[in-house]
């Protein structure tokens, strides 16, 4: 048995139709119609331990709808969550002992007192023994570099710190997996890569399982080695990050820069010309043509100063599955 | 259920997060004692003008004025009481659904209601409490009444009893919270009947009478722990025994609006409301 499995899960909410006009609002006191939206639409994976997935898709596909279900927030609408061998919305407390969540929209910071008194509160909260309390507490301080701020009321602090104290306090009491939904929404780009680099290695020393929900790739490309792709509730990838690329990117890139005057571009099998600036080529490789192939032959054409492979980004992948729908 | 914490914890942890709340109100000292001035000053007037009012009135009902200003004082300290642990714990569970902190509560391994009481502790009502101290003393030295032993117990039971149904209502209240997105006006219907309960019922309607003691039993709050106390008439015809039951009137209140409460709950996580 795999530490999760979700087997067709869905869940429907009701939206109350709201009428127009007094009237209509009078008439909606005693008969509602109610709007059935399917956030998610039978989607089934298994999660080993130890894993780091990527769970992703555009705004209202669903992604926080099922973090919400396996941390037992939701009860789903039908189908089946078994995390650690527990059904979470039925043992909700039981589970809740075992996981970390996250929701990057929302602080669980108190505003005006210090980071370090929240610790405590979540100490007593989660009935954490005090060495593992004490352990975990300068373990993750000098993982999220908090040293500095521990001591601060929260008001002060920036966005980035805020969401590193967030994450440090879900994982005080040792959960089995975290669960992080948007973590780095708003954040600038060092807090974003001390961030992925302290998941990352989270995942890594402590052998923790993450699943992360995000919209920015450059996340899924620091943090995890496996992806699950949903549009629509419906799930449409799941596999390894390097599968994902093989399977839907189309063409590889490759760049040529040139010191001294640039030659004349001449049209090859397999090869365009899709970017020309003043010093360097941006060269399509269609994807049947191998890539060491067209290396060689353009080293041997064009002579460069500097050649580079651009790997397809997935944010680019991504982009041109949901644009080519 | 597994992952339950036990009473000792639970109190514990109730001990850290009061902690937090003091610390909280300490931050903004000059906040937190103009407030408690502001509803000084508020509930002060209030009181002043029930006062003014029924001094034009020598009698009401047989009720002289102090003995009006005794069911006014049980009505403001069981009301503040309450408020002191529930008013914020109640408030704004729409905004909360909404903001997804609901979710973010449910994620813990503690009752959602439990952590809100914990989180919401309020300091600021030792305003009202103390007032309302203040205008019972007041009153029971101008009635020449003389507590005993048996008097006080029977006054504090009463006050439970009535904390139990003030904080019924801020519970019943707040459960609506889950199935609507706005505050609805239900509620400021049902405040303003608690309202009527500031004068002896026996001046009212039959009909109300019954309405405040049978439907919602706000006259348990003060009318008939007041009414043993000052040997006042209850409405005729009514068991004599109703001035006892305040107790257990409140905890049948408070039982079922925790479990309308729970009800919400469930709703809320099997629709997403």
């Amino acid at each position: 048995m795999s530490f999760i499995e979700v087997e067709d899960l869905c869940k429907t909410y009701f939206i109350a139709q709201r009428s127009v006009g007094v009237w209509g609002s009078i008439k909606s006191l005693f008969r509602r119609t109610y709007r059935e939206k399917k956030a998610v639409s039978d989607i089934s994976f298994r999660v080993e331990r130890g894993e780091a997935v990527g769970y992703i898709g555009p705004n209202g596909a669903g992604k926080s709808t099922t973090i919400k279900m396996l941390s037992g927030v939701l009860v789903p609408t039908s189908g089946t969550v078994h995390v650690g061998g527990v059904v979470p919305y039925k043992e909700r407390k039981e589970n809740a002992q075992h996981i970390g969540v996250v929701f990057g929209q929302r602080s669980q910071l108190y505003w005006d007192l210090p980071v370090s008194d929240t610790f405590e509160l979540y100490e007593k909260l989660y009935d954490i023994p005090r060495e593992v309390y004490m352990r975990n507490r300068d373990y993750y301080t000098e993982l999220f570099q908090m040293e500095d701020f521990i001591d601060q009321p929260v008001r002060q602090l920036s966005l980035g710190q805020k969401m590193k104290a967030n994450i440090a306090i879900a994982l005080l009491h040792d959960p089995e997996v975290l669960y992080l939904d948007e973590p780095t929404i708003g954040l600038d780009v060092m807090s974003k890569k001390v961030l992925r680099e302290s998941i990352r290695r989270i995942n890594q020393e402590k052998g923790m399982t993450i699943i992360l929900t995000t919209h920015d790739m450059d996340d899924i490309e620091a943090v995890c080695s496996r992806l699950i792709l949903i549009d629509q509730g419906r799930k449409l990838f799941d596999g390894t990050l390097s599968r994902f690329k093989e399977e839907h990117h189309r063409d590889n890139m490759i760049k040529l820069e040139f010191k001294r005057e640039m030659p004349e571009w001449k049209e090859q099998d397999g090869l365009s010309l899709a970017e020309a600036a003043d010093s360097c080529w941006r060269i399509r490789v269609k994807r049947e043509a191998a890539p060491r192939d067209a290396v060689i032959t353009l080293l041997n054409l064009y002579n460069p100063d500097n050649i580079y492979m651009e790997e397809p980004k997935i944010e680019e992948i991504v982009e041109s599955i949901f644009v080519g729908q | 259920m597994r992952g339950g914490i036990t009473m000792k914890k639970i109190l514990e942890l109730y001990r850290v997060f009061l902690r937090l709340n003091v610390q909280k109100a300490m931050v903004y000292r000059g906040t937190y004692i103009a407030g408690v001035v502001g509803q000084w000053l508020g509930y002060g007037v209030t009181f002043a003008s029930l006062y003014i009012m029924l001094s034009r009135f020598e009698v009401l009902a047989g009720w002289n004025r102090y003995e009006v200003l005794v069911l006014y004082g049980l009505s403001v300290l069981s009301y503040a009481l309450s408020a002191t642990v529930f008013f914020v714990p109640t408030q704004d569970l729409a905004m909360k659904v909404r903001t997804g902190e609901l979710d973010q509560i449910l994620s813990k391994p503690v009752h959602p209601f439990l952590y809100e009481i914990m989180q919401g502790f309020c300091p600021n009502y030792l305003s009202h409490i103390s007032l309302a101290v203040a205008v019972l003393v007041f009153a029971f030295a101008k009635l020449h009444y003389k507590p005993d032993m048996v008097s006080m117990l029977y006054l504090a039971l009463m006050l439970t009893g009535g904390l139990l149904i003030q904080s019924a209502v801020f519970i019943a209240g707040s459960s609506v919270g889950f199935f609507t997105v706005q505050d609805n006006p239900v509620m400021d219907m049902v405040y303003t009947l608690k309202g009527f309960v500031n004068y002896p019922i026996t001046i009212f309607p039959r009909a109300l009478q019954f309405f405040l003691t049978f439907m919602l039993p706000f006259a348990f709050i003060n009318f008939y722990p007041a009414a043993m106390l000052l040997q006042k008439e209850i409405p005729a015809g009514y068991p004599a025994v109703l001035p006892y039951l305040p107790p257990v009137v409140g905890i049948f209140v408070f039982v079922l609006s925790i479990r309308l409460w729970n009800w919400g709950l469930s709703h809320y996580q099997g629709t997403g409301s």
